[in-house]
């Protein structure tokens, strides 16, 4: 066995060297998030190309594998739950009463810095959403995040549906109820039901009447049916329970003391969450998705709820069932860190794609 | 009895006494708490740490274990607990009024420290403590310009905030009055009320002046009464030895058109007192260095008037609060030595918040050198926050010491609670935080307050 003990960087970029030529490594970081969210000391990957082959404190080492030591913490690139990112106005579409026919994915501007600065701050994929503007809102897209050409991973991610009366209230075109969206989606569904049935679909709410209908139509049609918390979640979260949902993370003038227990009561009640920073607003809004996810783990004593709500939970929401995790057969799409992701201290040091490293942060003089 | 079996006696006396454990926090006990390591401020870190404390007071702090106390073992490192210069936990009638005169005493509204007076407000003094916060600034909250005397106070073993440390000069101006008219109406609202406090202090000055050169007029005119008075007896003593008539004397001769040509003398006249003024009297306090004035304000065109104010009355303390567009003037600020209060909770109304995030002005006021306290900003519930934007600060690339003195060291200063909060040292209270992980602002491992010394 090879072994070495190099710097971060240059230990990634060896280490994408090796990835590139489909060779095993082992990556031993001081700690690793493992599979529960917890942190295994002393932990210990085994790449195989672009895919995880296993983790733990302990994983086979075949003859001949390099093992390279890092410095901090691995975990999973962290995914933007749901985002209205590099677009140009809104990802709505407000001549028609419905817009099942748009994608987010053709609203995006890839080439926007945007994608890099979101790269440079361990968000490795982002959810773009349509705008709630219309019951049958489009589709959403997933896109991986960073310079690349081609990194458009669900063009077709989830069909959008919004609840919320007033996204959508036009009284020209209409609908204006959550009433009328309903026979909107009704008529959809009746009108293909094999489309629909078995789809993946992300269902804007505002009100529990809106939240009990949408559950209610999921259990009927068999849809993969996650939510996107609207308004108040507090006055209605209680009837999403076991459900995914995704809550906006904080901006700068969201924070407030109701807002925790909020959070304290919808994960006490297993509302499985995830965190979308909902807007392209710049860097700020970027660093509030690792924030709000540092607040979560303060206000519910649970730091693995919170990292899964900007990882595991976050690729549930996209419809990525191999990311978000660093798990045998998962992508690995790894961010390592300079201490655990929810300590405000720690400083990205480098990412990881698919098992190539495609940034690493640049070194500080002083050091 | 034997002195060797008296000496033996004692001995054991006090084995049993330093052998006797206590209950952790327990009054009169003295505890040791062994922890991984300290934090006695932002800069000085002990591992491992043992900090003695003593009915609430810490007695001894040391990277090696004394002698004697009961120890109790911490997992993690303690550290003081927060300073919150800017909160909301007033009684509920001084929170609901409409705001008092600007002369209202917020010590003077404050329950007695008696458990059960004031439910509710313990439950939210619990729910602070709970979230770490030690002392608080409470101020008065009038809608005026001029606010009231706030005051600083500690957490009884009630849960109860008792009197401590400083009191300030609330007052609020423009932008920290609200929106609308009362924002644009109020420049130069702040320098008139120095100047009227200066000109009420002249004329109580005047006044007291007339008053000492009455009390000499005054003793002049006794001299006066008194020589009259004799001349007047002599004046008698003679006419009735001479025959003339009683109570007529030279100097008292009448006119031709009978008018009295001398009398008494005429007894001085007390100088009218100018109307006293409560508002006025709290800042001439300020005015003389006894309290530190607090202004909320926000826009950039009223921190300037404030800077010009510190200057012109060459004031002590000034403390600029909720401040939001302070980063504009960041530089001035640091010159005039103007210290600034940060709510970690959104203001209502507030534009810089929509414009730059905290993080954002924070970083800009601490780089040039501007004292900045973090604080719940008035809110209910909001010291829950704290913590939490604390870690959004170092997140967005603050440096953990310096905000780690906005939570402690700094607002403790600024409140007069130096020698008590704000660091783990002798002679403090033992308000203290626990955390484990590499500092207070990592998310992933467990935070806990210990209020009193006790969990």
């Amino acid at each position: 066995m090879i072994r070495s003990l190099l710097p971060f960087g240059v230990a990634l970029l060896a280490c994408a060297a090796s990835a590139r030529a489909q060779e095993a490594m082992i990556l031993h970081a001081d700690g690793v998030i493992g599979p529960d969210g917890a942190v295994i000391p002393d932990g210990k990957i085994l790449l195989r190309g672009d895919r995880i082959f296993a983790v733990g404190a302990d994983v086979p080492q075949p003859a001949g594998v390099k093992v390279v030591r890092l410095h901090g913490v691995l975990a999973p690139g962290m995914i933007d739950a749901a985002a209205g990112v590099a677009v140009q106005g809104e990802i709505a579409e407000r001549a028609f009463r419905n817009n099942a026919g748009l994608r987010a994915a053709d609203a995006l501007d890839l080439r926007h810095r945007y994608w890099q600065a979101a790269l440079e701050r361990g968000i490795t994929a982002v959810h773009v959403v349509p705008d709630p503007a219309r019951a049958l809102a489009g589709d959403s897209s997933v896109v991986r995040t960073g310079a690349a050409v081609d990194r458009m991973l669900a063009p077709r991610a989830r069909a959008v549906v919004s609840l919320v009366a007033s996204g959508f209230a036009d009284p020209v075109i209409g609908p204006t109820a959550v009433a009328g969206a309903l026979e909107d989606l009704d008529a959809a569904i009746a009108r293909a039901p094999d489309v629909w049935r078995g789809r993946k679909v992300a269902v804007y709410l505002d009100s529990a009447e809106g939240a009990r209908a949408a559950t209610q139509r999921a259990r009927e049609q068999g849809f993969d049916a996650v939510y996107l918390a609207w308004g108040d979640v507090g006055g209605y979260g209680r009837e999403l329970a076991g459900a995914l949902v995704v809550l906006p993370a904080i901006h700068d003038g969201d924070w407030s003391a109701r807002l925790l227990e909020t959070w304290k009561r919808l994960h006490g009640a297993g509302v499985r969450v995830a965190f979308g920073t909902r807007s392209g607003r710049g860097g700020e809004v970027l660093d509030g998705l690792r924030t709000t996810a540092m607040a979560y783990s303060r206000a519910t004593g649970d730091p693995a709820a919170a990292m899964a709500a900007v990882t595991g939970n976050a690729a549930a929401i996209a419809g990525l069932d191999d990311r978000g995790r660093i798990a045998p057969g998962a992508v690995a799409d790894l961010v390592l860190w300079s201490g655990h992701p929810l300590d405000g201290a720690a400083r990205v040091q480098a990412v990881m794609l698919a098992g190539r490293t495609v940034w690493t942060a640049p070194v500080d003089e002083d050091e | 009895m034997n002195p060797l079996s008296l000496r033996g006696a004692l001995a054991g006396a006090l084995a049993l006494l330093l052998l006797t454990p206590v209950v952790s926090g327990q009054a009169g006990g003295v505890v040791v708490y062994k922890a991984d390591a300290a934090w006695l401020d932002a800069e000085t870190r002990i591992a491992p740490a043992y900090v003695t404390v003593r009915d609430g007071e810490i007695q001894a702090v040391s990277a090696r274990a004394p002698r004697g106390g009961r120890t109790v073992e911490l997992a993690g490192t303690l550290a003081a607990g927060f300073v919150d210069a800017w909160s909301g936990l007033l009684p509920g009638d001084l929170l609901a009024g409409n705001g008092g005169p600007g002369d209202e005493q917020v010590r003077d509204g404050l329950p007695v420290d008696l458990a059960g007076a004031d439910p509710q407000l313990a439950a939210r003094v619990a729910a602070a403590r709970a979230a770490g916060v030690a002392a608080a600034y409470l101020p008065a909250r009038g809608s005026g310009l001029q606010r009231g005397l706030g005051t600083t106070v500690v957490f009884s073993a009630n849960d109860l905030p008792t009197p401590a440390g400083l009191e300030g000069v609330d007052m609020a101006t423009g932008s920290g009055r609200g929106e609308g008219v009362a924002a644009l109406t109020d420049a130069g609202a702040l320098t008139e009320a120095l100047v009227q406090a200066e000109t009420y202090r002249e004329a109580r000055e005047d006044w007291e002046e007339k008053l000492e050169k009455h009390a000499k007029d005054l003793e002049e005119y006794a001299k006066k009464l008194d020589e009259y008075v004799a001349k007047k007896a002599k004046g008698d003593k003679e006419k009735k030895d001479g025959g003339g008539a009683p109570g007529q004397d030279e100097g008292d001769k009448k006119d031709g058109n009978g008018k009295t040509e001398s009398g008494p003398p005429k007894r001085p006249e007390r100088p009218k007192e100018p109307s006293r003024n409560a508002e006025r009297e709290l800042l001439l306090r300020v005015l003389d260095g006894e309290l530190p004035l607090r202004v909320h304000l926000g826009q950039a065109h009223e921190l300037r008037e404030l800077i010009a104010i510190k200057e012109r009355f060459e004031l002590d303390r000034v403390i600029a609060v909720g401040a939001e567009e302070a980063d504009l003037l960041a530089r001035e600020l640091a010159a005039a030595e103007i210290a600034v209060v940060l709510a970690v909770a959104p203001q209502h109304g507030s534009r810089a918040a929509a414009e730059r995030s905290l993080a954002v002005r924070y970083r800009r006021l601490t780089d040039a050198g501007v004292e900045v306290a973090l604080a719940s900003g008035g809110s209910d519930g909001a010291q829950g926050l704290l913590l939490l934007r604390a870690g959004e600060l170092i997140a967005a690339g603050a440096d953990p010491a310096a905000v780690w003195a906005s939570l402690t060291e700094i607002p403790a200063r600024l409140l007069g609670l130096e020698g008590s909060h704000g660091r783990i040292a002798r002679g403090a209270r033992a308000e203290l935080v626990l955390f484990q992980g590499a500092s207070p602002f990592d998310a992933s491992a467990p935070f806990e307050a210990l209020p009193g010394g006790r969990r």
